[in-house]
């Protein structure tokens, strides 16, 4: 007895001493964090809420004359510029043209190419590291004195003769390249305003070999302290690779170093030859495990709409989708130098990729394909531009004159590629659903794919999924307090469907304040059966108007009030605003599914008909005059049990 | 872009007519060059090809701020006060009619031009990217088309086909170009401002106007040519 006593005793008392010294002083209790677990609702219906309210809209791939290209072809507008432009103040062009957004963005992340980032603007702004050289120093003064294109011939004669000056050499580990790395991050870090505009520090991996396509965005979610302590990985051996798997190296190596954050961003697998989503190999190497985990980890997103065309689906592809045929470009590679065949499509497109990715899934235990959706630009001309009335076009030479109209972009004699420059689109914009407008709030919304692709309008997308959302949910005034409470958002996972239960999915979207009404919200849904094949299905969730499908299953268009010659339209069709629940109706809860949002506007004038009507000049035969806007919510992905 | 790119696009462009077709050769080793750079680097990564548009983006920082003419023309254009470029559409100009055009222009233009003003003139059109040089020779200007390029020592002009050809037509007066940033110089501000006050008058429809524009009222004014 004594000894059980004893260690009662010394219980009680570790106890004692174990509880918190608060709670052996009751004056130091704070009453309310004692009382928060029972705290009755607040009469505030927006006190406490905790998720994003907002979409901020931004560009995540805009070149300035930092890149060698874009300074090739005559821009002058640096990143500063570009973030006074994105932030909604007036610039003027490189071709001396005044331009202003119609409203800010939010965001910007300028990605020059990594791969001699900086030469022009130091070389003709007499940078330090470059008249420092005796030969820099020489050319600079050629320059000054109105010879610049004397100088512009040495100096490509000497880099191709191998007599470049060591010490201005624009590589990785030179000095010439810390500089414009540094002056990159300076910009974005003057421009940054958190709460207000944000810069993102970043740049662009530009693998190109035989012309095909496999570009990357860096996004940093870091300041400059952790990005100044590496320099961007370039594509030239040995400091680079056209390798994406070595970029993914390089991505975990700038985490390891300086416990930072980056995530890549690819685009435009409609110019890759069929390599951007390859299934059995890449790069002499098989889609293993590894690869799928790694791609799954670094690339959260993909850009599906900008200048060079559209990557959501392709009407070869998708036969059903009436809306499959929009803005492509699916004639070649980057630079026509590959025509296209069709046994590449399926490799190149993001619906495709998607159904790809559930079976590799199935096959490897990690879906290589699961990303999240952004538009952005690719502008080469430092302006984040994409309004059909507002298009400052891709590069310098396209922004706005009578001539680009007529012009070639591209004229591949000997692969008969040709695409004109009436083909480049005004697109697009990314939109990220965070809760406030800081690198680390959007970074980490792009990371969870709380985001969707515009091609430009700024409509607020909302799209969530669950078991049981209801039709009257539609109704309330508050769907995202229903969607987050009942659901999830857009880039989020359903699991192991509850007994009976089939997916409900709660949209909604509302026209772009100063934009067009909007025509129907669409959800896409791909599954993969339990033969091992895939299929896709395109619904037509809500949509203007009461028009009723037809004996196809086909809504009725929602008609035209696009006036081409004046390049007008008006809002009588479509509505402002489509909210709806959907419940899938074919739903196999035993079946790998995905489904992601379409949103598509009423037809308005694309910017070719601004320019024929500015201009007073006819469009070329062919030339697409009008266009249906949309938007694509990254998907919600459904994984069955087991 | 590889090597082999490169001699392709040679071997295309020597069987394209002379005229617009091909860029003057030192221009034209200058762009082959800057493409290799280009190329080799990867850092061509938008399929932009055309070297032609690779000399005129050069342009812009070897004289800085000069494809603002591109601008301003667009914004006249826009505005109905310059008709629309003769080079849309821009298509092939298989038999040469826009060069030979461009060429007649600019003969014209040098006649017009006063010879007294002493240093030479080189004049690049923006869309075609055509060097021409205005030199002083025995009393006239001659007229040098489709030269490789502005020679030390050279007044640089900077324009667009439209425009010169406005200016031979009277319609558009060289000093209204001017003003309108239609037409941009470059060199030594005194070469530029003697350039200018020679030739302020060129273009301009009625003697009244030219006379206005020289600042001497009711004078019959010399065109381009001693002994006129």
């Amino acid at each position: 007895m004594t000894s059980i006593l004893k260690r009662a005793t010394a219980l009680a008392t570790l106890m004692a001493c174990a509880l918190p010294a608060a709670a052996q002083d009751a004056g130091n209790l704070d009453k309310d964090k004692a009382d928060a677990g029972q705290r009755p609702p607040a009469y505030s219906p927006y006190a406490e809420r905790n998720f994003p309210t907002r979409p901020f809209f931004g560009d995540t791939h805009l070149h300035t004359a930092f890149s060698m290209d874009a300074g090739a072809f005559g821009a002058r507008v640096d990143p500063r510029e570009a973030y006074r432009l994105a932030s909604g103040e007036e610039i003027t062009t490189s071709t001396g043209q005044p331009l202003k957004l119609s409203r800010p963005l939010d965001f910007l992340v300028v990605a020059d190419h990594s791969d001699n980032m900086g030469f022009f603007p130091d070389l003709f702004a007499g940078k330090p590291n470059v008249v420092a050289d005796p030969t820099g120093k020489k050319w600079y003064e050629m320059v000054k004195s109105g010879k610049g294109a004397d100088a512009a011939i040495e100096i490509i004669v000497a880099f191709s003769h191998g007599t470049f000056p060591k010490d201005i050499m624009y590589f990785p580990g030179t000095a010439a390249y810390k500089g414009a790395w540094q002056e990159t991050i300076a910009a974005a870090e003057t421009y940054n305003k958190p709460g207000l505009f944000t810069a993102f520090i970043g740049y662009e991996w530009t693998s190109n070999t035989g012309g095909n396509n496999l570009h990357r965005n860096v996004i940093f979610r870091d300041n400059g302290d952790k990005a100044s302590q590496v320099e961007p990985f370039t594509v030239y051996p040995p400091y680079g690779s056209d390798n994406p798997v070595d970029v993914w190296k390089w991505m975990g190596a700038y985490e390891e170093k300086t416990g930072g954050d980056v995530l890549a961003i690819a685009h435009n697998g409609n110019l890759s030859s069929g390599t951007m989503f390859p299934t059995v190999e890449q790069f002499g190497k098989p889609v293993d495990r590894d690869y799928a985990e790694q791609r799954a980890k670094w690339e959260r997103l993909y850009e599906i709409s900008q200048t060079k065309g559209t990557g959501e689906a392709h009407p070869f592809l998708s036969p059903n989708d009436e809306f499959a045929n929009f803005e492509l470009w699916d004639k070649g590679n980057l630079d026509g130098s590959i025509a296209k065949t069709q046994d590449m499509l399926e490799f190149e497109y993001a619906r495709s990729a998607y159904k790809n990715g559930l079976k590799l899934e199935k096959e490897l235990g990690t879906n290589p394909y699961k990303f999240g959706l952004v538009g952005s630009s690719d502008a080469h001309t430092g302006l984040a531009a994409m309004e059909e009335d507002n298009f400052f076009g891709k590069t310098v030479p396209q922004e706005p004159s009578p001539e680009r109209l007529g012009a070639t972009f591209i004229d591949n004699a000997q692969t008969g590629v040709k695409i004109m420059d009436w083909e480049v689109g005004a697109s697009g914009y990314a939109a990220v659903w965070a809760e406030e407008n800081t690198r680390t709030s959007l970074w980490d919304a792009m990371q969870r794919k709380e985001t969707y692709a515009t091609t430009g309008p700024r409509m607020v997308v909302r799209f969530f999924g669950g078991w049981d959302f209801e039709s009257k949910d539609a109704q309330d005034r508050l769907p995202a307090q229903i969607g987050y409470a009942k659901g999830v958002p857009m880039g989020g996972d359903l699991h192991q469907a509850p007994e009976g239960k089939s997916p409900t999915f709660l949209v909604a979207a509302l026209k772009d304040s100063i934009g067009a009404n909007l025509d129907r919200y669409q959800i896409v849904k791909g599954w993969l059966d339990a033969e091992g094949k895939v299929h896709e299905q395109v619904h037509d969730v809500a949509w203007s108007g009461d028009r009723k499908p037809g004996a196809d299953g086909k809504l009725p268009p929602v008609g035209d009030t696009v006036d081409v010659a004046n390049a007008t339209w008006t809002n009588t069709i479509g509505a402002p605003e489509l909210i709806a629940v959907w419940t899938d109706p074919d739903f196999d809860p035993t079946q790998r599914a995905f489904y992601y949002g379409r949103v598509i506007e009423i037809p308005t004038p694309r910017w070719t008909a601004y320019d024929a009507k500015r201009f007073g000049i006819k469009a070329l035969e062919g030339t697409r005059m009008t266009i249906t806007e949309r938007a694509y919510t990254s998907p919600i992905w459904y994984t069955p049990a087991g | 872009m590889a090597a082999s790119d490169i001699r392709k696009w040679h071997g295309a462009l020597r069987r394209r007519p002379a005229a617009f077709a091909a860029p003057a050769r030192r221009g034209l080793g200058m762009a082959t060059a800057l493409m290799a750079v280009l190329a080799s680097s990867q850092g061509v990564a938008c399929g932009y090809h055309d070297p032609q548009l690779v000399q005129r983006g050069f342009l812009n920082w070897a004289f800085p701020d000069s494809l603002h003419v591109v601008g301003a023309i667009a914004m006249e254009v826009g505005a109905r006060r310059l008709p629309p470029p003769d080079t849309y559409p821009a298509e092939p100009d298989l038999f040469g009619r826009r060069y030979r055009a461009a060429m007649v222009a600019l003969k014209q233009f040098g006649d017009m031009l006063a010879p007294g003003a002493q240093h030479p003139v080189a004049l690049v059109l923006v869309e075609p990217m055509l060097w021409t040089r205005f030199e002083p020779l025995a009393g006239e200007m001659s007229t040098r088309v489709h030269v490789a390029g502005a020679e030390p020592g050279d007044l640089v002009l900077v324009s667009g086909e439209v425009v010169i050809r406005e200016i031979v037509a009277r319609r558009l007066s060289l000093v209204d170009a001017e003003e309108r940033g239609l037409l941009r110089l470059y060199g030594p501000r005194e070469q530029i401002s003697r350039f200018l006050s020679t030739n302020r008058h060129i273009g301009a429809a009625t003697e009244r106007e030219a006379s206005a524009a020289s600042g001497v009222a009711g004078n019959t004014h010399v065109r381009g040519r001693l002994g006129h």
